[in-house]
């Protein structure tokens, strides 16, 4: 018998190279610091359009949270949704502090097994945190503020995820 | 550090937000990406890979209708081309978990770019694709990039590494 070791049928397929011979590489073409600094600026360019559609969002998260304490299961899946896509851009745009309550939620969602009450009520804490937020016109990780808010989060979704 | 001039890649945004798709292709469009398709859809994103020679795609995963895992695993099936099955996909998500992060890899995604991102961690996932092209492994059960990263001194499985000396590779 072979001494060799028997493994699941498997093909090894060389990649393509077409992205290496696409780009062309040297001193005299841009480089990736700059192309960071362009990126960024177009980013920043950006942030304007962000802030115009945050409110919306949290308008949107407010109501889904209330009709969640009302006993509507579905509003709960539509605050995740919506935590999802506040988690992403916020802090992509310089709105970390959005990003970071959202992530809080996120998590909370994560570890609720049937939603109860209870549950909706600690998403709205969220969707809340969010508002004041906005009406304490935080930005970036927020400063003191933002920190304090993180806090009070962080027990709620720490002692969830238990 | 040396430049690049990506002006010769074509890519495809498929993000079902209208403002994180125009910042991903602006923002490649910036560093010297001219060809860039977006899609809000994923049956959209499909007909632009069937039509077009694609050589790299940023896939947010959270759609409405097919998510971009579904999508993934509908590339690598060939649904978009036989051309564009091992094309490169950048999953980019605000899933991060570890969880997701191998639901990802698991349908063949070739990178990762967690959202919320940076200009720096765009241009540093771009050139890593360009830089470390991926084997790709077909076996029962998967079609994508090789999931083993770099070997692990305290590994003591006997797998490791595709091309470990001592393993009778069986091809399909």
């Amino acid at each position: 018998m072979s001494e060799k070791k028997k493994r699941p049928a498997v093909e090894v397929i060389e990649p393509s190279t077409n992205l290496k011979d696409r780009t062309t590489k040297g001193a005299g073409v841009k480089k990736p610091a700059d192309m960071i600094k362009a990126a960024q600026a177009l980013i920043d360019q950006m942030a304007g359009r962000f802030e115009a559609e945050l409110d919306g969002y949290i308008f949107s998260l407010s109501s889904q949270a209330e009709r969640a304490i009302e006993g509507d299961v579905s509003a709960i899946e539509q605050l995740r949704s919506n935590l999802h896509e506040l988690k992403g851009q916020a802090g992509t745009f310089g709105y970390g502090i959005f990003s970071q309550i959202a992530d809080l939620g996120l998590r909370y969602h994560a570890a609720i097994e049937e939603p109860t009450v209870k549950d909706a009520e600690a998403m709205a804490m969220y969707a809340n945190a969010l508002q004041v937020a906005r009406v304490q016109k935080l930005t970036g990780d927020g400063g003191k503020n933002g920190q304090k808010l993180l806090a009070e989060l962080s027990k709620i979704t720490t002692k969830k995820e238990r | 550090m040396r430049g690049y001039d990506f002006s010769g890649l074509t890519c495809l945004v498929v993000d079902d937000s209208r403002l994180m798709g125009m910042l991903l292709t602006q923002t490649l469009n910036s560093i010297g990406i001219e060809r860039v398709f977006t899609c809000g859809k994923a049956q959209e994103a499909i007909e632009v890979l069937r039509a077009n020679d694609v050589d790299l795609v940023f896939l947010d995963w959270e759609m409405a209708g097919l998510d971009g895992i579904e999508l993934l695993a509908s590339i690598r099936k060939g649904d978009g081309g036989l051309h564009c099955r091992m094309v490169p996909v950048i999953m980019v998500t605000a899933k991060t978990a570890e969880k997701d992060v191998r639901v990802a890899r698991d349908a063949g995604v070739t990178e990762f770019l967690a959202k919320p991102f940076s200009a720096e961690s765009i241009v540093m996932r771009l050139i890593t694709v360009v830089e470390k092209p991926r084997p790709f492994i077909k076996a029962h059960g998967y079609f994508g990039p090789d999931r083993r990263r770099g070997p692990k001194s305290d590994f003591d499985g006997p797998f490791q590494r595709y091309d470990d000396h001592d393993l009778e590779i069986v091809e399909c």
